[in-house]
């Protein structure tokens, strides 16, 4: 029989929780669960695409067909004097086609020569009247019961006839769209705000990402720990396993194995958002600062958030799978450390506005929402580099305060059954050891 | 303080005390148990048996006192010769039985390569075989046990201790799990049983020892023990009426009970002197013997002694 030292105890502890989780039905359909999603995201995405271009090309088609056939509209001035409307007869979206008379005009719009016939009076500059002459018949197009009303060509017909000569060309659009209004927006000093500089869409994708995974792993790389330690209670496993590995290794191996099998989860879920993110940028253009791999120091932060916010949540689950005596009951209290992880999603309208403000500062620095906080304080740019290695030096400690807590508990109470200890009893099992 | 001297002992607690809350659970236990030695552990509920078996396999840390395990105190090569099978036990219901074995194998320091064997042979020891592609969840209740048993022996520890074993068991795996630790006795394991039954430890221990508001309060072979207890009473049958059994000398009282007597000596009396009479008076003897208590009687005597109920064990956790 060999040798075996508690290194070797928690990998034998690890490979077999990390095994029996990832073979379980609820694990395998939870991880397929995203790809699976983001597969048939992408694939409604693309068909829609492919839909959406091949209407636009018939339209552009269509367009292009269009303007081969530009509207010819006639036009019959009977204005007295110098003619009105001679100078600008091709409009955008229709030419304007001269007709020598009524009766012509009739005869080309029966001829379907042109497509609209415009009467302008003799009284026209007294009055504005302008007379369509159109079939009775013509009711019930799609256009209407009266076809296309060519109003606005007929609008920038008379305008840019009617003032031709009179004013520089540029001046003529004016008058037909006298003016497009914007917006800007100043300081007191006079100066311009420009939001987007400084602002990394990349850098800021990334820790919106990481977050996001973050969030996902509370409630489940460390919901795992929470339910395989209350389920060896009530299964009664434990004190069997007791006899053969010590309480701290055992921990230690369920924190790593489970901790192994929620990340791979996590990864298997980012993977398939990377692949499905790269598919839609084949089918449409992306950003490319969201394409781009982010720097070995923002990974480096990632990272540090993510290992020690795990760490930190997963401990206080097992503290909690400790002192708890059922799954409902531990899934209950689990609310105490889950909830607070999610304070900076319900203040994320402070953390936007006043990311370098109080609230934000404070959120950093407090270990159940120092995750959360910084990963959004990261992703807008408004941690530097001190702060950011402060917070993570403050999670970290509090991580390893976490488990230490709960390696402490879980000795104290590993074989209890059908009572939870009171708080004050937690506490001097803590201090007593 | 209680001490023992003999060495090289698969276990050997002394002085060992452990306190819940205001209560002292275990007061000054000692204990000692031989290679291939079977030594019962009995006393009532909450007497401290459990949490004694918890320290000496270093689950509980005691107070007080030392343990030690193949001579020296329990680390983990001491603790893969040590097969413990709890009152609170289970297994992974929804396990197949393959993996379960293995990996507990695999904390006792089998090879990973080598554990399938063991566990195949431990399997089919318990007549397990043709159920050990089931999951534990599939199994019946005594199966389940039967399971744990081969959990516990499948890699040939040198220590092993039952608690309650035999509970929840039909008598015929009851047999097979008796047959199973007398075997390993005759190999040379040292067994601790902890049980309620004392008809199981009159069959399988060769010494008994009892605890009761965490202390010792008997230790010494079973048939010691017994005699130890023999109470001054005699049962006597005879081929032909016996009408005169109070007049015989050194009797203080005569019962007819059955299809003999109960005769109760008076202290000078003795059993030599009854016997004699008997004999010089010509009667014909089918059945002279001294009453000798069984463990069960010994045990209600010695807890009824006390206030009949044993020291709760700590609140919130269980057994004895």
């Amino acid at each position: 029989m060999k040798g075996r030292t508690p290194v070797g105890s928690v990998r034998i502890v690890t490979r077999h929780e990390f095994r029996t989780a990832v073979t379980r039905p609820s694990y395998i359909i939870l991880t397929a669960a995203m790809p699976v999603l983001v597969a048939m995201a992408v694939a409604g995405f693309a068909v829609f695409t492919l839909v959406t271009r091949e209407d636009a090309e018939a339209e552009t088609a269509s367009s292009a067909e269009s303007s081969a056939q530009t509207p010819r509209l006639g036009y019959v001035d009977l204005t007295d004097g110098p003619a009105l409307f001679g100078a600008h007869q091709d409009q955008p979206g229709a030419l304007f086609v001269p007709m020598p008379d009524r009766d012509a005009g009739i005869a080309a719009l029966n001829d379907e020569q042109i497509d609209a016939l415009f009467v302008f009076p003799p009284d026209y500059a007294e009055t504005g009247t302008v007379v369509r002459v159109r079939f009775a018949d013509d009711a019930g197009s799609v256009f209407g019961p009266d076809g296309p009303s060519y109003s606005g060509t007929l609008r920038g017909f008379v305008l840019s006839n009617l003032f031709a000569d009179e004013v520089p060309v540029g001046l003529a659009e004016r008058l037909q769209i006298p003016y497009r209004l914007e917006i800007e927006e100043v300081r007191p000093d006079g100066g311009t705000e420009d939001e987007s500089a400084g602002f990394d869409l990349g850098r800021a994708a990334f820790f919106a990402v990481a977050g996001i995974s973050l969030l996902f792993s509370v409630f489940f790389s460390s919901g795992y720990v929470l339910n395989a330690l209350v389920e060896e209670k009530e299964n009664r496993v434990m004190e069997v396993l007791l006899s053969s590995v010590k309480p701290d290794a055992l921990l230690l191996g369920k924190f790593l194995g489970l901790g192994a099998a929620g990340l791979l989860q996590m990864a298997a879920w980012l993977a398939s958002v990377g692949v499905g993110v790269l598919v839609v940028g084949l089918i449409v253009d992306i950003p490319a600062d969201i394409l781009t791999m982010p720097g070995i120091g923002d990974i480096g932060i990632a990272a540090g958030y993510f290992l020690f916010g795990y760490a930190l949540f997963a401990s206080l689950m097992a503290a909690v799978g400790a002192v708890t005596t059922s799954l409902r009951e531990a899934n209950q209290i689990s609310a105490i450390v889950i909830v607070p992880a999610f304070i900076p999603v319900w203040l994320n309208f402070i953390l936007f506005t006043e990311p370098e403000g109080t609230v934000a500062r404070v959120l950093t620095y407090i270990p159940v929402t120092a995750p959360v906080t910084g990963f959004i304080r990261l992703a807008i740019g408004a941690m530097g580099p001190l702060e950011t290695v402060a917070a993570l030096l403050v999670l970290a400690a509090s991580a390893a305060g976490a488990l230490w807590l709960a390696m402490r508990l879980f000795r104290a109470y590993l074989l209890m059954y059908g009572k939870r200890p009171t708080l004050k009893e937690m506490a001097r099992s803590v201090v007593s050891g | 303080m209680a001490t023992l001297a003999t060495s090289g002992a698969p276990v050997r607690a002394s002085g060992l005390w452990k306190r819940f809350g205001a209560l002292d659970v275990v007061r000054d236990v000692a204990l000692e148990i031989a290679p291939g030695e079977v030594v019962g552990f009995v006393g009532p509920n909450g007497a401290g048996k459990s949490t004694t078996i918890r320290m000496m396999l270093d689950i509980f840390a005691p107070d007080r006192g030392t343990v030690e395990v193949f001579g020296a105190p329990i680390d983990d090569a001491a603790r893969r010769r040590i097969g413990y099978l709890p009152e609170e036990r289970g297994l992974y219901p929804g396990l197949r039985i393959p993996p379960i074995l293995k990996y507990m194998a695999e904390l006792k320091g089998i090879p990973s390569q080598e554990a399938p064997g063991l566990a195949d042979a431990a399997l089919e020891r318990l007549g397990l075989t043709e159920h050990r592609t089931k999951k534990v969840g599939e199994l019946s209740r005594g199966l389940r046990q039967l399971l744990q048993f081969a959990a516990t022996i499948q890699h040939k520890p040198d220590f092993l201790v039952l608690d309650e074993p035999f509970s929840g068991l039909d008598p015929v795996n009851v047999r097979l799990m008796k047959n199973t630790v007398a075997e390993l006795r005759d190999d040379g394991v040292a067994v601790l049983f902890s049980t309620h039954q004392m008809t199981d430890v009159e069959e399988l221990c060769d010494r008994v020892v009892m605890i009761n508001h965490g202390e010792i309060v008997l230790n010494g072979g079973v048939r010691e023990i017994r005699r130890q207890h023999a109470s001054d009473r005699l049962l006597l049958e005879c081929a032909s009426d016996m009408p005169y059994a109070l007049c015989l000398p050194g009797v203080a009282a005569a019962e007819m009970r059955g299809d003999g007597w109960r005769i109760s000596l008076t202290e000078e009396g003795s059993a030599e002197g009854v016997l004699r009479a008997l004999l010089d008076a010509g009667i014909q003897i089918e059945r002279f013997e001294r009453e000798a208590p069984t463990l069960e009687e010994i045990f209600l005597r010695i807890v009824g002694s006390s206030d009949g109920n044993g020291t709760p064990d700590e609140g919130t956790h269980t057994g004895g």
